[in-house]
């Protein structure tokens, strides 16, 4: 698989379809797997990373997991690949930043996603677009009992799947929603609904996940715990949670339309004038302001840009896709390279190869 | 979560679980014992109450724990690993052997169908 092709395009995930797509990026369900018969992947040798690798490649090449997978091998790639992967968020920092041999398989659309040899030998992921955490658990389900047709699953009668890091005992299971809440952050609540939230054993993290900054006002929530308790029983845990959260958000957009609606309206309208307008703007300033964006679009206060276009857009400009889309152009700096590529597009131009046509 | 820093009473769980006690997959076994506060502590529970394998028990297992395979294989490759060291090949091709054998009764059915069409 070229990764080129993927510049072009953009995971199902990011489409801003599905139930309560407004609030809910995505949702994501990813198990950690061991092979009974390799040392964990932090004690193992190269030569057995290189056994791991081999191994599962080839069982889940042999094995129909409901989608046709790509194979790419991470160990070979450029860095730059490597960070691309991460930014489409297929692959995870630390599997970018290990060493040694490892892959990841792919599914065209995105959503499904197999890293060999992350912390764990296997990890299986699957994403949804908008809430969707219950379709997201059927089709990883399947894709779990398939592969397990093919190895021997590490696996404790009485702890259950056997994972490097004693906090993914057990079902091995992490479930996850990506939400978009700038009115909790807008009106200062959001600290007070991180707090009752990790009363009831979630955890809340950045964009990235683990150990990740929160920016554009996106966090991802998900289940701390993963033994004691069925994977049906955690998912819905995370399930639960979310309606009250999205009527959280609601209520806090309704708050700031209500009451300061003109001065809701500024804050979007400037955001939307800088990045049509900026000559160079970092990272961190994109996220916030596309997230100032999105909500405008989302509140009726700008007409003409679509959700999927800055769902897209929170991707497009990160460093590794700047740089692919820049296609070498080395003479211009990653923070006017962003700006002149926001400039084209909402001038009207998508393709990738125009933006630096200015 | 990532295994950086658990910390139990002033003791780093994550690193002692990494380095101290499972570095392999047979030694949640051998510290079963010595594990079960780690665990209860992270999960407030120690029974797996989720799926499990559905594929049978391979022969050479033992069905009640299914950890008989799993400290003959991690000690063999560790015995071969230390022949391989002393220059004694003759013991690394026995444990290679000896492996090779119960990995195969591990197989299961269906992946030796895929490597025989293979």
């Amino acid at each position: 698989m070229r990764l080129d092709t993927l510049t072009n395009s953009i995971g199902e995930w990011l489409r801003g379809t599905g139930p309560d797509s407004d609030i809910v990026m995505s949702s994501r369900v990813r198990l950690a797997r061991n092979l009974a018969q390799f040392p964990f992947v932090s004690r193992a040798t190269e030569q057995d990373r290189a056994d791991t690798e081999r191994v599962l490649r080839e069982r889940i090449a042999a094995v129909p997991v409901g989608r046709e997978l790509d194979y790419i091998d991470v160990g070979h790639l450029e860095e730059i690949d490597r960070r691309f992967l991460v930014e489409r968020q297929l692959i995870s920092r630390e599997h970018a930043d290990a060493q040694g041999a490892r892959g990841v398989a792919i599914d065209r659309l995105e959503q499904v996603s197999l890293m060999i040899n992350e912390e764990d030998h296997l990890r299986i992921q699957c994403m949804h677009s908008g809430l969707d955490l219950h379709g997201a658990w059927e089709q990883i389900k399947v894709v779990d009992d398939q592969i397990e047709r093919v190895v021997s699953y590490a696996f404790h009668p009485r702890w259950g799947y056997l994972t490097a890091c004693p906090t993914n005992v057990g079902t091995g299971i992490r479930v996850s929603v990506m939400l978009h809440l700038p009115a909790l952050v807008i009106t200062r609540q959001i600290d007070k609904v991180f707090r009752s939230l990790h009363k009831i054993s979630l955890a809340v993290r950045g964009l990235y996940g683990e150990g990740s900054q929160a920016m554009g006002d996106f966090y991802q929530i998900s289940n701390q715990t993963t033994l004691g308790r069925t994977e049906d029983e955690l998912v819905q845990q995370v399930a639960d949670v979310v309606p009250v959260l999205i009527d959280y958000e609601r209520r806090a957009r309704d708050f700031l339309v209500r009451e300061t609606q003109q001065n809701v309206h500024d804050q979007v309208s400037r955001a939307y004038g800088i990045l049509r307008t900026a000559q160079t703007i970092s990272n961190e300033e994109t996220m916030q302001l596309l997230s100032r964006v999105r909500m405008g679009v989302l509140l009726g206060l700008i007409g003409d840009v679509k959700l999927s276009d800055i769902n897209s857009l929170l991707i497009r400009t990160q460093p590794a896709h700047l740089q692919k889309l820049r296609g070498g152009d080395e003479d211009s700096s990653d923070d006017i390279e962003r700006a002149r590529y926001l400039r084209h597009h909402f001038e009207g131009g998508d393709s990738p190869s125009r933006s630096t046509a200015n | 979560m990532r295994c950086r820093a658990i910390f139990f009473k002033n003791v780093n769980l994550a690193s002692l679980w990494n380095r101290g006690f499972a570095e392999d997959v047979v030694d949640f076994i051998f510290f079963e014992k010595e594990l079960d506060p780690l665990i209860a502590n992270i999960h407030g529970a120690t029974e797996h109450t989720g799926r499990r394998p559905s594929r049978p028990v391979p022969a050479g297992v033992d069905a009640e724990s299914g950890t008989d395979g799993l400290t003959a294989i991690i000690g063999l490759r560790r015995g071969m690993k230390e022949a391989i060291s002393r220059e004694d090949y003759e013991s690394a091709k026995e444990a290679r052997d000896a492996i090779r054998g119960i990995e195969d009764a591990w197989t299961p059915p269906a992946a030796k169908a895929g490597e025989e069409n293979a």
